[in-house]
């Protein structure tokens, strides 16, 4: 067992939003094994969790409730620079149809989420990146939240 | 449109985790309506509450929180669908930028859960 501070906060002005947006709080997380410490991945263009997609799935069995972190870096493989979407995507036993795309991550953005699609009774539940064209580098961390 | 500054911190200490877990990333997201600030809803175990109708190609960042502190009541996160991808406990949170096309919507599993949230839409 380990602990897990997660911390948020969103800010915006009072000429933005009326009124000034300042929320800040924080969750202690009890973590369990297994989980994946911050990781890259080279997302590939693929819509699938089988084939050259299965390269593209960052939790492949959904078993336990976890939290993920995901970046879009802005990067492709090569380190150049891109524009396209990161795409996320449940994947509910489809392994060789398209799954459902959750998520729509441009550069610099990240996701901090619960995932736990409850259905752990085949290999292809997964939760799975995808891209709008070409590839993209990314960052991303699994951590199982203990029961 | 407007700015919003998301920042998260996710941090651990050598003694659990063999290094400091250390991750800190911010942003700068120009937004536009439609946006929702910070607010409170109770989520019941019968009806899902829709927090962001399934629309047109997009995304929508979306702070969602359950708000309460004890008891057995946990929130599912599911689109606007019904189906579901996570689930937050008591005090936990999540920074989602959702896919506008399939929207969100929250359950409550157990017993009535206070949400927390709002959301705003990226310029496009």
């Amino acid at each position: 067992m380990a602990t897990l501070t997660s911390k948020i906060t969103l800010t915006g002005t009072a000429a933005d939003f009326g009124q000034a947006l300042a929320l800040s709080l924080s969750k202690d997380l009890t973590v369990e094994k297994p989980w994946t410490g911050v990781s890259k991945i080279n997302v590939l263009n693929d819509d699938d969790a089988d084939g050259t997609g299965a390269a593209n799935i960052i939790v492949d069995d959904v078993d336990a409730r976890r939290f993920v972190y995901i970046k879009h870096n802005g990067v492709d493989s090569a380190g150049a620079t891109v524009t396209t979407d990161l795409i996320v995507k449940n994947f509910e036993g489809e392994a060789a149809a398209d799954g459902t795309q959750i998520m729509v991550l441009k550069t610099g953005e990240w996701a901090f989420f619960p995932y736990d699609n409850g259905k752990s009774s085949g290999d292809d539940n997964a939760l799975i990146l995808d891209t709008s064209a070409g590839t993209i580098n990314c960052d991303f961390a699994i951590f199982t939240v203990a029961s | 449109m407007a700015t919003i500054t998301p920042k998260l911190t996710v941090t651990g200490t050598a003694a659990d985790w063999g290094a400091a877990v250390a991750i800190s990333v911010s942003d700068s997201l120009t937004c536009e309506a439609p946006a929702k600030g910070l607010s409170k809803v109770d989520v019941t175990t019968v009806t899902p509450i829709q927090l962001v109708a399934a629309g047109s190609a997009g995304t929508t960042f979306v702070y969602i929180k359950n708000n309460n502190t004890t008891g057995t009541g946990y929130v599912d996160i599911e689109t606007d669908g019904s189906a579901v991808y996570g689930t937050l406990m008591n005090g936990e949170f999540a920074w989602i930028p959702i896919d506008t096309a399939v929207g969100v919507e929250v359950t409550a599993v157990n017993a009535t859960v206070e949400v927390e949230y709002a959301y705003w839409s990226r310029t496009a």
